[in-house]
């Protein structure tokens, strides 16, 4: 399982040109093995262009990105091979089904891994368990399916590599409640099963502050915040200083500290949030 | 009462080539009263898109009706008339955008209604100005963010002079910022210029300000109310895949833990004030 570092990372769209402009600037981040770490930031803030950079995709202006300390950009074979370690499922991938059945889509990643065909029909079976896509849809277009399976089976073509570390960029956008819930579980479930490093950009502070254990917080291609869901959510003027919200949860306790009751700790879940209710009213105090 | 511009009565629906699935639609009825906010809340499948495109006859019902202001969608003479009545925004900003100049995006409908060019231009500028995008009218939609596309969007549909705009999950693909916008900008159309909004949203807190929440499961209504009364019912809509604002969420929680707590606090300072007055 790989460590990802970046040194100073900097990329610039359309250099000399009009249209030139700097989406990530002197970014260095160490991600260890096995982290879940939040990604978030506003629109145009930087972490899209930050994790296409982690497999290869985009390449840095200047600066390193290093995979267990190996450069993955000093060959075109180390930035091909990152690929496979590192998964990357976009927004809205149901976009990106292009084969004529479930099965072959999902069998892509691993056909171009060159594994052996009882190697890829294992691995597509597994990667279907994790995401819920049931056999009886192998046979399917994947036209054929709803929204919620069309990103599932995406993220089984990605999760049917194997990567040790899985990026994915705003997976439940556009999901109802039941399908963003779901869709977190069987991301955990996978990291829990595997002991991959997840990596998760997203909008939606209520699902970042439940799962993810570490956040970084991107403003004009930087890094302005590192640290626990505790840490960050805590300081919430910043947060919404860069146009950021904070959890509801978060908001009612920053009320009641003004309204003179003094919750202990920082909440960002509902259930922090009730649990210091019930123990402020099993005689905490209030001032 | 005022009238009811949309009237949804026991509409059936199922599309070609799905005859032997269960309806899409299966006896929805509801109906939305002129110059109202209303939410449809449902999970996926539930059938929410499908009754939105019954509101200005993309799609006519299998069996039952929709009267908008009156006329039936399946009265094709009127089709005209209702698409003046009710405009349609969708989910993706990028599907929507036809033309390479802002406002030449916005002229489009009226263009292809026959207004007149110099009634076009007045349009187009009120319209802009309404969604706060006037400034933009000169830029090229493809380099707006996704919340000014939403908003061009909008501005599209305010130039046919709808009376009502039915919005198909129109935040879907938005960030914070960009749902903010889109949101305050609906909610003002309605409360200041009275055009009756019908919000599709799986977005809980979005229906927070609403006059009237409904929720659809398996093709029907199953419930309807104002905002306090839908959310209070938590058991409910858990039941049916839904979640509740996390306001609600949390004093129902509390309220399992015994505790006395109202089921209709819905936004962050009748939540706070709600436990404040528990613990002083």
């Amino acid at each position: 399982m790989p460590d990802i570092k970046t040194e100073a990372l900097t990329h610039i769209y359309s250099p000399d040109s009009p249209f030139e402009s700097v989406a990530l600037e002197n970014v260095n981040i160490e991600i260890a093995q096995g982290e879940f770490v939040g990604l978030i930031g506003h629109t145009g803030s930087g972490k899209s262009t930050f994790v296409q950079h982690l497999n290869g995709l985009l390449l840095p202006s200047s600066g390193r990105v290093l995979i267990d300390g190996v450069d993955i950009n000093s060959t075109k074979k180390l930035r091909h091979d990152t690929r496979f370690k590192i998964g990357l499922v976009f927004q809205y991938p149901e976009y990106q089904l292009f084969e004529e059945t479930v099965y072959r889509d999902i069998a892509f990643g691993p056909r171009n891994m060159k594994l052996p065909k009882e190697e890829i029909d294992e691995r597509i079976r597994e990667a279907s368990g994790f995401v819920g896509v049931p056999e009886s849809l192998f046979d399917k277009s994947p036209l054929e399916l709803s929204g919620g399976q069309k990103r599932r089976v995406a993220i089984a073509g990605v999760i049917a590599m194997r990567p040790g570390v899985l990026v994915l960029d705003e997976p439940t956008a556009g999901l109802d409640p039941e399908g963003c819930a779901s869709i977190l579980k069987n991301i955990t479930d996978y990291r829990e099963a595997t002991g991959a490093t997840v990596i998760l950009v997203s909008h939606s502070m209520e699902d970042i502050a439940r799962i993810a254990e570490r956040l970084i917080v991107f403003d004009g291609g930087h890094t302005v915040m590192d640290g626990t869901p505790k840490d960050i959510f805590s300081q919430a003027d910043r947060l919404r200083a860069i146009g950021l919200d904070v959890p509801v949860v978060t908001d009612i306790a920053s009320r009641l500290c003004e309204l003179g009751v003094i919750i202990p700790g920082c909440c960002y879940t509902v259930e922090q949030l009730r649990d210091a209710v019930l123990s402020l009213r099993k005689g905490g105090q209030t001032c | 009462m005022k009238q009811s511009i949309i009237q949804v009565k026991n509409v059936s629906f199922k599309y070609e080539g799905e005859e032997n699935l269960p309806p899409v639609l299966d006896g929805a009825s509801l109906e939305i009263e002129e110059g109202s906010f209303a939410v449809i809340l449902g999970h996926n499948g539930s059938g929410k898109s499908t009754l939105a495109k019954h509101l200005n006859g993309i799609l006519v019902p299998s069996e039952g009706s929709v009267l908008i202001d009156g006329m039936d969608t399946r009265d094709t003479e009127r089709l005209l008339d209702i698409r003046r009545t009710v405009g349609m925004v969708f989910q993706n900003p990028d599907n929507q955008m036809v033309a390479s100049v802002v406002e030449d995006d916005v002229a489009f409908a009226p263009e292809n209604l026959g207004v007149p060019s110099e009634e076009i231009r007045v349009r187009v500028d009120e319209a802009l100005r309404l969604v706060d995008m006037y400034d933009y009218r000169q830029h090229s939609p493809h380099l707006l963010s996704g919340g000014q596309k939403q908003r061009v969007a909008i501005a599209g549909v305010i130039a046919m002079r709808p009376r009502c705009i039915v919005l198909d999950e129109p935040t879907a693909m938005l960030d914070p910022q960009g749902r903010r916008e889109v949101i305050s900008t609906i909610k003002r159309l309605c409360r200041e210029n009275g055009i009756t909004i019908v919000l599709i949203t799986h977005h809980m807190n979005e229906a927070v300000d609403a006059d009237r929440v409904f929720v659809m499961s398996k093709g029907r209504v199953v419930g309807e109310g104002t905002p306090k009364e839908v959310f209070s019912k938590v058991e409910t809509l858990k039941a049916e895949g839904l979640t509740v604002p996390d306001t609600a969420e949390l004093l129902w929680q509390l309220r399992q833990k015994g505790l006395n707590f109202p089921a209709d606090a819905l936004t962050v300072e009748e939540c706070a004030q709600a436990i404040y007055k528990e613990l002083s």
